[in-house]
């Protein structure tokens, strides 16, 4: 039987052999919910009346939408899960432990092979690390907290080849948006997505989260990469489960195949209010821009920071401009600080949030202003993402972010480029 | 007694919004206070043509939109038997399974609102007694079909306790 890595996890873990549009029941290795969506799983949880959660290993609530709460009614909800999860002896990471995708990443919880559900819509940001994860509902991810199992209908898979060699200033969120703008949604929707070419075999294992987490944006149930080298060295140093890599036979059926050869590539950008309205940065170039925001789970990880420190060495943040700064994890924020990352961005003007979601959650840390224009790490563009709807927001990398700080307007990297050794 | 159709005056691409507009979406509505005010904003008094047992037909894309699972409990709270479209939208698909609310898929162009329907769910046919024509109906997977015997996901973990005898 020919099968993708999607159809091969499935029958692993159901133990039936599967293909495209079987519905299976399945193990799942590992889930969670954060806190814009742990309190309605906590209430079908309820419902399904079950007497414990399936497995404390393998499942958490994470705090890091709204973090420290912004307001009353959110503190009552962060309130409310940190109850459950006492309740049930669950794992928590509480306000300021990071985004829920990186902080279980560092766990080890999760390793080559296996099944994540989690109650966020970038969970399929797992996927670099040859995980098929997969965005949920509350009710779905409640299901899975109770039984350590969910239904699937086993997805079609889109190959995407991402050839050449990238040039300076140009890294894996360019090579995203440039993929986004290029495909068409209806073929990548509800599909699982694999990822090949050298470009993905020169990136670190930090760049390829980005690839993954980013492939939401696609609409596609999953993100995944083979294991390589790379793959397997990082899981061997932090997963706490030995690691069982999955390839795809080479004859196995893909409902699309897209190729790229991306050598060629500029930095890109995304436009307001689609991600996929994705230009070239000299079409934008100039753009004034009131706020950049650095972080995410696309983009908040050490070398992200580390780029925009590189670029910001010296130099100051426009005036007027708001440069807001928000490591994914607190263990990113602690390297950061060792480096000497983060004295740079704050000698530079930049404002550090503490670890989480930061601006990108449209709660707290960087609301916008009717009219202003924010340029973003993160991977979502679409209109009231970051608290206002009259407000317009530019996404790109952290290298594209931190030249457009120091210009006020968004500015092409490229210029620092003795800086981005 | 027969069962009749019910079609609304949009056909494809017909939204969660549209089917339970979005202030019900909080969790303070009994499913059958829900169930009044489905399609409220679009058609007059629809849910009070609905009868136990009568099916809603739809074209394609049926439940795209904000992923919210309270339009399916909505949906399933009228009595509804099933909704007939040609495709569902993948979370509201989901929504729907794990409420209990029969989704079935079937070309539906033939279908007019209020034609008496019939539906034989063993060999998958869709008799259309107005018209006095049959289709095909595209079968559920096995487990599907278990899960709405159940009367929804919910309802089978609360009667099994697990999905043991599915893996």
């Amino acid at each position: 039987m020919r099968q993708t890595i999607a159809e091969k996890i499935l029958s692993d873990h159901s133990g039936n052999t599967v293909k495209s549009e079987d519905v299976v029941v399945a193990n799942v290795d590992f889930c969670f919910g954060q806190d814009i969506t742990s309190s309605e799983i906590i209430d079908s949880f309820r419902k399904i009346g079950v007497k414990d959660i399936f497995n404390k290993e393998r499942s958490c609530m994470v705090l890091d939408h709204s973090c420290p709460s912004p307001n009353i009614e959110l503190s009552e909800v962060h309130k409310k899960i940190r109850n459950f999860t006492s309740e049930y002896d669950m794992k928590i990471f509480s306000s300021g432990e990071g985004v829920s995708h990186q902080v279980i990443i560092e766990s080890g919880n999760i390793t080559c092979g296996d099944i994540v559900v989690g109650a966020d819509s970038h969970s399929c940001i797992f996927g670099a690390l040859n995980v098929m994860a997969m965005g949920v509902g509350t009710t779905d991810l409640a299901i899975a907290l109770a039984t350590g199992k969910s239904w699937f209908i086993v997805p079609e898979t889109v190959k995407v080849i991402l050839d050449g060699q990238l040039s300076k200033g140009v890294f894996a969120k360019d090579v995203m948006l440039h993929v986004i703008g290029n495909v068409d949604k209806a073929c990548t929707a509800s599909r699982a997505i694999e990822f090949y070419g050298d470009v993905i075999g020169e990136m670190s294992v930090d760049a390829r989260f980005t690839v993954s987490s980013v492939a939401a944006e696609m609409d596609a149930k999953c993100g995944i990469m083979p294991a390589d080298k790379k793959t397997i060295q990082w899981a061997k140093k932090y997963s706490v489960r030995e690691p069982r890599p999955v390839e795809a036979d080479p004859d196995a059926h893909y409902s699309e195949i897209y190729e790229f050869d991306v050598s060629e590539l500029s930095p890109q950008v995304s436009r307001p209010h689609d991600i996929r309205e994705v230009c070239d940065i000299e079409d934008v170039e100039g753009t004034e821009i009131d706020q950049v925001c650095i972080g995410s789970c696309a983009n908040g990880r050490l070398e992200d920071i580390e780029v925009a420190s590189r670029i910001l060495k010296g130099k100051k943040v426009a005036p007027g401009v708001k440069l807001i700064v928000t490591p994914a994890s607190r263990k990113i924020y602690v390297d950061a600080m060792k480096k000497g990352y983060l004295e740079v961005l704050v000698g530079a003007g930049a404002i550090i949030n503490n670890p989480g979601c930061g601006p990108c959650s449209g709660t707290h840390q960087g609301v916008l202003a009717d009219g202003e224009n924010a340029f973003s790490t993160s991977n979502k563009n679409s209109k009231g993402r970051m608290g206002n709807v009259n407000a317009n927001i530019y996404l790109g990398s952290p290298a594209v972010a931190a030249a457009t700080a120091i210009a006020g307007k968004i500015a092409d990297p490229r210029e620092y480029k003795r800086r981005l050794t | 007694m027969p069962n009749f159709s019910h079609r609304v005056r949009k056909q494809n691409d017909i939204t969660t919004d549209c089917i339970l507009p979005e202030k019900y979406k909080f969790n303070t509505w009994t499913e059958k206070e829900l169930a009044q005010h489905v399609f409220e904003n679009t058609e007059e008094a629809f849910h009070e043509k609905v009868k136990e047992g009568d099916f809603f037909v739809a074209g394609a894309n049926f439940g795209c939109g904000p992923s919210r699972e309270q339009a399916a409990l909505a949906l399933k709270a009228t009595g509804l038997r099933a909704v007939i479209a040609k495709s569902y939208d993948r979370i509201f698909y989901r929504n729907a399974v794990n409420a209990g609310l029969c989704l079935l898929e079937c070309e539906t162009n033939y279908i007019d609102d209020m034609d008496e329907l019939d539906l034989d769910a063993e060999k998958n046919i869709l008799f259309n007694r107005s018209k006095g024509v049959n289709f095909e109906v595209k079968p559920m997977p096995v487990i599907m079909r278990k899960f709405m015997a159940s009367g929804g996901v919910i309802e089978y973990l609360k009667q099994y306790g697990d999905f043991e005898d599915l893996v």
